[in-house]
């Protein structure tokens, strides 16, 4: 158990970056999860911190080490990998004891530790098993299980929910929570998948291009995300962006003019006066009569799908596609849908960056 | 009517290869005179080990045979122990195994003959020429094996994921415990397929074994003497001694050739 400080942790290939000037300090027994769309340098990152590929520049310190001199075996450091990296020729046993073979550790010693962890991740059963013999599922704890056995400094999880179908993945999710929090192991884990980035870690890290675009607890870089790149990527459905301009006292959206209320005029009007606005689709309800200060959207019937606890509509407002997401069901004779000013994100056309808190 | 076809050409093609065995295994074990009877005799009448024994007498055959084996097995091992590192660096590196991958074929376009005649030249100033141990003989027979077995490896190598290695490295392994607990014990099939084959390779060699040897003969330029000289019952005793191992080499292969363990390794 320790604390891991990256320091400018850079990688270049020939003429790419794969990361860049990656920075980050997890605490101990912290869960932080990597979230960004394939190609944007997680896997790197995490190949980079087990030591398993050269950093061009940066440092890794791992528990107050300094380990980015160091080869992957002296960095304690456990990874689970996307493939499970289970070996083929040897029984769930002896994978699970490998780790601690390999800083011998009495046979007996081994049996015990590897009896505990397999008890706790539910695979004592499979024990005498070879991995060709497991299910997805059962393949995915023996490689948690060999993760852990040694209670490694950090852990690093890659993708390690991606092989599995829906419904195992959200027992998964939650059994990997709960071991986390159990052992209290500081853990690294990169997905592409925003439920998990959502769900799993205290703090989320949403990475682009190799560049960290948010650091902060997932609720908060929901609330408020720190670009347009965040606020489109967390969030299922993901967020409308809309082009707008403000006027002298009014938003002109999608061909469409919102008053702007009184508290917020003053300082929307400061960030005029091209900007990007953001709307969740769960911003929007049913219009219920007129007023000013909403964005009024009719939705087109023939995009309802509907799934019982909520409905997802789409509305072309202006040649602009809106996505809508309502609790529930909808009425037959479909309600115009209005979100309110308040709920607006608003971000800078140029750069991304948020405007405002 | 169409399996029945197969399986007819099977038993053409079988036939075609075991009446020479048949042959040879009767010529063995019967006198002579029965070798050159006309018509021929496909059923030995009289069975005799004199052929062995007149063969010893003729030639040094003990000598020749554990020359063989010796010659045999120490290419075995010096060339696994070239080809294993070499293989899997090829498997690797994309950029080490293609180069090699010319050094490999290049080595193999020589004819060996043509090659042996400098080889010996050489070796006798390095006093490895008609060695009693056969050394200079087996440095020969570990160059032609070479390419054989870092072919397969590479091929056995290639089909180990290398996120496999990466893990045993994070779990604690150095590169060398890596290699012998993962790596190696996943291309045993291939390791046994092609220490077989190096056996084979070292164990029928002709133009080496001829013009590097004088005194210290293997069975092949031995069996060679006998038939040249005309004694077809004498070279037909040594030759069901070279077919041995052969046998037993094809026997214990055969699984590994129907399970695609020497598919892409050349050849």
């Amino acid at each position: 158990m320790a604390n891991a400080r990256l320091r400018n942790v850079t990688k270049r290939y020939g003429d790419g970056v794969a990361l860049d000037d990656f920075s980050l300090d997890i605490e101990d027994g912290e869960f932080v999860v990597v979230v960004g769309p394939s190609g944007c340098g997680k896997s790197t990152l995490l190949r980079l911190i087990a030591g398993l590929d050269p950093l061009s520049a940066g440092e890794v310190h791992i528990g107050g080490r300094r380990v980015d001199e160091l080869s992957p075996q002296h960095r304690d450091v456990a990874m689970v990998f996307q493939s499970y990296a289970l070996y083929p020729h040897m029984t769930v046993r002896r994978n699970v004891e490998f780790p601690l073979q390999m800083r011998g550790m009495s046979k007996r010693d081994r049996r015990v530790r590897a009896e505990e962890v397999a008890e706790l991740l539910e695979i004592g059963a499979l024990l005498d098993r070879k991995p060709a013999a497991l299910s997805g599922g059962q393949r995915q704890r023996v490689a948690l299980a060999r993760a852990l056995v040694r209670e490694p400094a950090l852990f690093l999880l890659d993708e390690p929910l991606s092989n599995l179908d829906a419904r195992l993945r959200t027992n998964v999710r939650q059994h990997i929570r709960d071991v986390q929090r159990q052992l209290g192991v500081t853990t690294l884990y990169v997905t592409h998948d925003q439920t998990e980035a959502m769900t799993l870690g205290h703090r989320v890290v949403v990475l682009d291009h190799g560049c960290t675009q948010m650091v902060a607890p997932p609720l908060d870089a929901y609330a408020r995300p720190a670009n347009a790149f965040v606020a489109g990527f967390l969030g299922a459905p993901a967020m409308n962006l809309l082009p707008g301009t403000i006027e002298s006292d009014a938003l002109v959206l999608a061909g469409q003019r919102v008053e702007l209320p009184d508290a917020l005029r003053a300082s929307i009007v400061a960030w005029g006066p091209a900007v990007t606005v953001g709307i969740r689709p769960e911003a929007f309800a049913s219009a219920q009569g007129g007023g000013g200060g909403a964005f009024v959207v009719h939705a087109d019937p023939a995009t309802i799908e509907a799934l019982g606890s909520e409905t997802l509509l789409a509305s072309d407002t202006g040649g602009r596609r809106v996505l809508i997401r309502v609790p529930g069901g909808v009425a037959a004779d479909l309600p115009p849908f209005s979100a309110p000013v308040s709920s607006f994100h608003f971000f800078s056309p140029a750069d991304g960056r948020r405007l405002g808190p | 009517m169409k399996r029945r076809g197969i399986v007819l050409l099977a038993f053409a093609i079988a036939g075609v290869n075991l009446v020479p065995l048949w042959l040879v295994v009767k010529q063995a074990l019967t006198p002579e005179r029965e070798s050159f009877a006309w018509p021929p005799t496909w059923v030995p009448h009289e069975l005799t080990l004199s052929n062995f024994s007149g063969a010893a007498e003729a030639v040094p055959l003990a000598q020749g045979l554990g020359l063989s084996v010796g010659v045999a097995v120490a290419t075995v091992i010096s060339t696994l122990a070239l080809s294993l590192p070499a293989a899997w660096l090829a498997a690797r590196r994309e950029e080490v195994g293609s180069r090699l991958d010319g050094v490999v074929v290049a080595a193999r376009l020589f004819p060996t003959i043509a090659i042996a005649v400098p080889l010996a030249v050489i070796f006798v100033g390095l006093g490895l020429y008609n060695d009693s141990s056969g050394a200079g003989l087996w440095l020969a027979h570990t160059l032609l094996g070479v390419p054989f077995a870092f072919l397969i490896l590479r091929a056995a190598f290639r089909g180990v994921p290398a996120e496999l290695e990466d893990a045993a490295q994070l779990d604690g392994a150095s590169p060398w415990m890596t290699f012998v607990r993962v790596s190696l014990p996943l291309v045993r099939p291939s390791l046994g397929a092609a220490a077989m084959l190096v056996f084979l390779v070292s164990w029928d060699e002709f133009a080496y074994a001829l013009l590097l040897q004088v005194t210290h003969r293997t069975l092949p330029p031995l069996l060679f003497y006998l038939s040249a000289f005309g004694y077809p019952g004498l070279s037909s005793a040594v030759a069901v001694l070279m077919l041995v191992p052969a046998v037993v080499i094809l026997l214990l292969l055969e699984p590994a050739l129907r399970s695609g363990v020497l598919a892409g390794s050349g050849r």
